[in-house]
């Protein structure tokens, strides 16, 4: 297995596990509810899941290197690495205007929406984000989509 | 116009030089899941690498790879 491939699996996990405890510990306890007093433990604990997943998948990344000489990504990965972040932009600007749209229309009528919907989708991207690059990468690398 | 389709004969010169993936990988500078992909034909090579593997087996660019309509 090369290290490209690698590296995408290992952050692909790491991502997806913070991704899901993030997503659960937010819809636990409700939009209207997270930015209250009574969502302080969640807010702390939503903080507390994304910095710690960074450090993890760093060294975790970090360790999976060790022995391997400078160079290990070519061409190919390079070009995987591009066209994958190309991707995850375009996945991103999407859900982040679907989420939008979609708290718009919900709340046309109140005209007011929960602040915990703001926190969701900034520390909801920041996870989807780390989360969608090495899952596109693999997908591109699989398939075959990328040329030098 | 139609696009070029960038056919090689990587494999067949890789056997015909008893080589491994591994070992061309190395001496081409790429992974060994690059030369996959190449025989594959799912990778079209940038020229810098096309012309490390033309000179891993000492013949040229052309010999190795040519193009075809689709």
């Amino acid at each position: 297995m090369s290290l490209a491939r690698k590296q995408a699996l290992i952050s692909g996990s790491v991502w997806l596990v913070i991704t899901v405890i993030f997503a659960v510990n937010f819809f636990s306890i409700g939009a209207e509810d997270f930015a209250s007093p009574a969502g302080t433990r969640a807010r702390g604990l939503a903080g507390a899941i994304i910095l710690p997943g960074y450090i993890i998948n760093f060294f975790i990344l970090w360790w999976s290197r060790r022995g391997r000489r400078a160079g290990d990504l070519d061409e190919r990965d390079k070009a995987i690495e591009l066209r994958a972040s190309e991707q995850t932009m375009i996945v991103i600007l999407m859900v982040v205007f679907l989420f939008g749209i979609g708290l718009y229309e919900t709340h046309l009528e109140s005209g007011t929406v929960p602040v915990g919907w703001l926190y969701l989708l900034s520390y909801g991207m920041v996870a989807l984000v780390s989360l969608v690059h090495p899952v596109l990468s693999l997908i591109n690398d699989f398939a075959g989509h990328a040329d030098g | 116009m139609a696009k070029a389709r960038i056919r090689n004969h990587v494999r067949v010169l890789r056997e015909e030089h008893g080589l491994t993936q591994t070992g061309l990988a190395g001496q081409c500078g790429c992974t060994r899941q690059t030369i996959i992909m190449l025989e594959q034909e799912k990778y079209v090579p940038s020229l810098s690498l096309a012309f490390a593997v033309a000179r891993a087996f000492g013949v040229t660019v052309e010999e190795v790879f040519e193009s075809g309509e689709n």
